[in-house]
């Protein structure tokens, strides 16, 4: 199992208890992924009952290579040492990640992701009597915006670009994320949400200082220390692609027992479309049954259906509008690992001319930033993934055959 | 010439498209360059852009040497990251040494300027190289570029048009305008009698990390594998890179044309580089690609004309960078019914192949 979020961990569960021999592996330290992170009873409750079936679990783990054939290269977090893990059956629970849109001013520091400006404070960095502006779009819009509030954060508002309209007919029509988002909205106490606005322009001098929020109509300045800024999740499928299985848009394609194009290989949770931690989790189950050599049950896959027809609607109702994908200026950074600017790449005609010319892409990040922004921004198509997936050491490369 | 728009057609945009383009453009003639992708997209973008005089053969040097005179002239204007680190032509044992200080005497009949160091001078030029080595060959006028910005940069000539389009377009019959086709590896779909293979590379490149490499580092073993062999093989070969990168290289090997990494290959690439520059163990590779180098059977390129009429300048197997300026005004003076700049008996396209 790569990844121990909810869908690796289900997986582990389930394929363990299936008699299956199973390690699980995560580039974090501690169980739970991006969702569970921090001390999570879930995650642990989890992960226990999963080693109590045999499991064998290794944090702190990064794949930097694979090959469908059964091999797995892995490095711990210094990327100066590896090893190779075997496998007869793969389950990529590989999650997500933020999506980040250039905007003038957001490479400035205090100008975080959403969902890392709550990582920061899980990690121990303090928010108390901090004034943070929560924008993008997104249901963890609103997760991070009360968990700060929780923090002691003065949260100057959270700005969500869907409007209104597409919103309420979303949340009217599934009435269990609307007891789940009016609990959140509670505890994000006075702070106003505000629908159909983003951030237009982040401000300061060597440090965020204010952003200018817009509604289309209006602009307004708000004074702020932080500004947390997601437009959404976009699963992380660069294992995926580079063992050759099939993508459609942003997911991975499998069969009814969430098998992969590649035999052997099968995929759980975000990494088939962002589903959210109760798609995750039943996925993770089928996967991992089906991992094991057992068909996932058929009321598995009738609440995964259920599930998945919710995402799609939860996609539309947090559609990107067209000016959020327009506020970079000519001058404003795109790639930030090599100081790539809007204007370099405008005009080319696809990602692999934009990284030929400008090396747009080509940093440590590996266009894992600038990659999905330029896609989203110019339609652009990804590049074929090749390892190391993230910077090794060439003594890692070069490391023996065992 | 002509009454028609176009002059000279010229398929392909990687660096040798692009120097044919130049070079025609820079005569007066009305250029249109045609290519399927980015330009800059194949072997011009794999490659490591290093500009290298060899003299395995006297055509080459003759060819090489020809071609940095005319790389330093287009240098003091294209920006593409261009570093002047010259190369250093590392020998591993006495026999070895023997052979660059013949080497250097060869050069220096050709007017290129090369000298010896001996262990010493060479632990000083390059610190970091593993101690007891016995010296080394010093080109000092090699230098490092990013061949896709030089291939941009020459493009952007007045004169030369830029059209997406594909080769297979063109139509033998219609003998204007004329056309000349710089396909690389890919000249054997339009032309099956122009036997050229597609030899892997694979490259890997290190974060900034400044400092450590002063030139292009290159075992003298590379040039016998590269130019005197077919065999699968790997060679010890750095490169600074204005950036600061390091980049790690190089392999030969055939396999078709399937540009996946080879584990094991870049795997024993990044040994030889740490038993080279024990220090590069430690540095962070950020991306290994593999690329196709576009190779004939005695590994010189075609550049001439083919019985269909068309003009071909292909298969520079690793030297394409190197070569692109003198094979885009060879071309040009053929096409144009000048004096040629060298003689280019040597790379008819019907001449019968003889290793080097």
């Amino acid at each position: 199992m790569v990844g121990a979020g909810p869908a690796g961990l289900a997986a582990a569960e389930t394929a363990a208890r299936l008699g299956a021999a199973v390690v699980i592996l995560d580039e974090n330290a501690a169980p739970g992924g991006q969702i569970w992170r921090g001390p999570s009873p879930e995650a642990a409750g989890l992960l226990d009952l999963a080693r109590r079936a045999g499991a064998r679990w290794f944090g702190g783990c990064t794949v930097f290579d694979a090959d469908p054939e059964g091999r797995l290269w892995v490095t711990d977090v210094s990327g100066m040492q590896s090893t190779r893990i075997g496998f007869e059956r793969l389950v990529l629970a590989t999650g997500a990640r933020e999506r980040f849109l250039p905007f003038p001013g957001w490479t400035l520091p205090g100008v975080v992701g959403a969902g890392g400006l709550q990582a920061l404070v899980k990690g121990g960095a303090g928010v108390e009597e901090q004034r943070v502006v929560v924008a993008g779009s997104g249901p963890l819009l609103l997760a991070v915006g009360a968990f700060l509030a929780e923090q002691g954060a003065e949260v100057a508002c959270v700005c969500e670009q869907a409007p209104l309209g597409r919103l309420g007919r979303f949340i009217s029509a599934s009435p269990n994320l609307a007891l789940g988002a009016a609990r959140l909205r509670l505890a994000l106490g006075s702070s106003p949400y505000r629908f159909g606005t983003w951030v237009a322009e982040a401000c300061g001098r060597d440090r965020l200082e204010s952003v200018v929020v817009t509604d289309g109509r209006r602009r307004w300045r708000e004074r702020c220390d932080w500004l947390a800024c997601g437009y959404g999740l976009v699963p992380n499928l660069e294992l995926a692609r580079l063992l050759g299985c099939k993508t459609k848009g942003d997911a991975v394609v499998t069969d009814s027992d969430l098998q992969t194009t590649i035999p052997g290989v099968f995929a759980a949770g975000e990494a088939l479309g962002i589903g959210g931690v109760e798609c995750a989790l039943v996925e993770g189950s089928m996967a991992g049954s089906a991992a094991a050599g057992k068909a996932p049950s058929r009321e598995l896959r009738e609440r995964r259906e259920g599930l998945r027809r919710a995402s799609v609607r939860m996609a539309d109702a947090f559609a990107l509008r067209p000016e959020v994908l327009s506020l970079a200026s000519p001058e404003t950074i795109l790639c930030r690992c090599e100081d790539v600017r809007i204007e370099q790449v405008e005009h080319a005609r696809s990602y692999r001319e934009a990284k030929l010319l400008t090396r747009l892409g080509m940093g440590p990040c590996q266009g894992r930033i600038c990659g999905i922004a330029s896609q989203t921004l110019f339609g652009w198509t990804p590049d074929r993934v090749r390892p190391p997936l993230i910077p090794v050491s060439v003594r890692c490369l070069g490391e023996e055959e065992e | 010439m002509g009454r028609t728009s176009v002059d000279v057609r010229v398929y392909g945009a990687g660096i040798v498209g692009a120097a044919c383009a130049y070079f025609l453009a820079r005569a007066g003639a009305e250029v249109e360059v045609v290519d399927s992708g980015a330009p800059g997209g194949g072997a011009t973008g794999a490659g490591m852009g290093h500009l290298v005089v060899v003299e395995d053969s006297p055509e080459r040097l003759t060819l090489t040497s020809r071609s940095l005179a005319l790389w330093r002239d287009l240098l003091s204007w294209i920006e593409c990251e261009a570093l002047p680190c010259g190369t250093l032509w590392l020998a591993e044992n006495e026999a070895e040494f023997a052979h660059c200080r013949a080497m250097g005497d060869r050069l220096a009949d050709a007017e290129v300027q090369a000298e010896l160091l001996d262990e010493r001078a060479l632990r000083e030029a390059e610190p970091a190289l593993r101690p007891g080595l016995p010296g080394a060959l010093r080109v000092p006028a090699d230098w490092s570029i990013y061949a896709p910005k030089a291939a941009a940069r020459l493009l952007e000539t007045p004169g030369i048009r830029l059209r997406r389009g594909d080769a297979r377009e063109w139509r033998a019959e219609a003998n204007e305008p004329p056309s000349v086709f710089a396909l690389g590896d890919r000249t054997p779909d339009l032309f099956p009698d122009l036997p050229i293979r597609p030899r892997r590379g694979h490259l890997a490149i290190a974060d900034r990390r400044p400092g450590l490499v002063f030139h292009q580092l290159v075992e003298l073993g590379y040039l016998s594998r590269a130019h005197a062999s077919d065999e699968a093989s790997i060679s010890f070969n750095v490169q600074p890179r204005a950036s600061g990168q390091v980049l790690i290289g190089s392999t030969r090997d055939y396999a078709g044309f399937d540009s996946a990494t080879s584990r094991a290959t870049l795997a024993e690439m990044c040994r030889l580089a740490a038993r080279w520059v024990p220090a590069l163990a430690d540095f962070p590779i950020v991306r290994a690609w593999a690329g196709f180098r576009p190779d004939t059977a005695d590994h010189h390129p075609f550049i001439g004309r083919h019985a269909s009429g068309a003009w071909i300048a292909a298969g520079h197997e690793g030297l394409g960078i190197t070569l692109a300026p003198v094979t885009g005004h060879l071309i040009a003076d053929l096409v144009l019914g000048r004096e040629p700049i060298v003689d280019p008996s040597p790379y008819r396209l019907d001449r019968e192949p003889t290793h080097a």
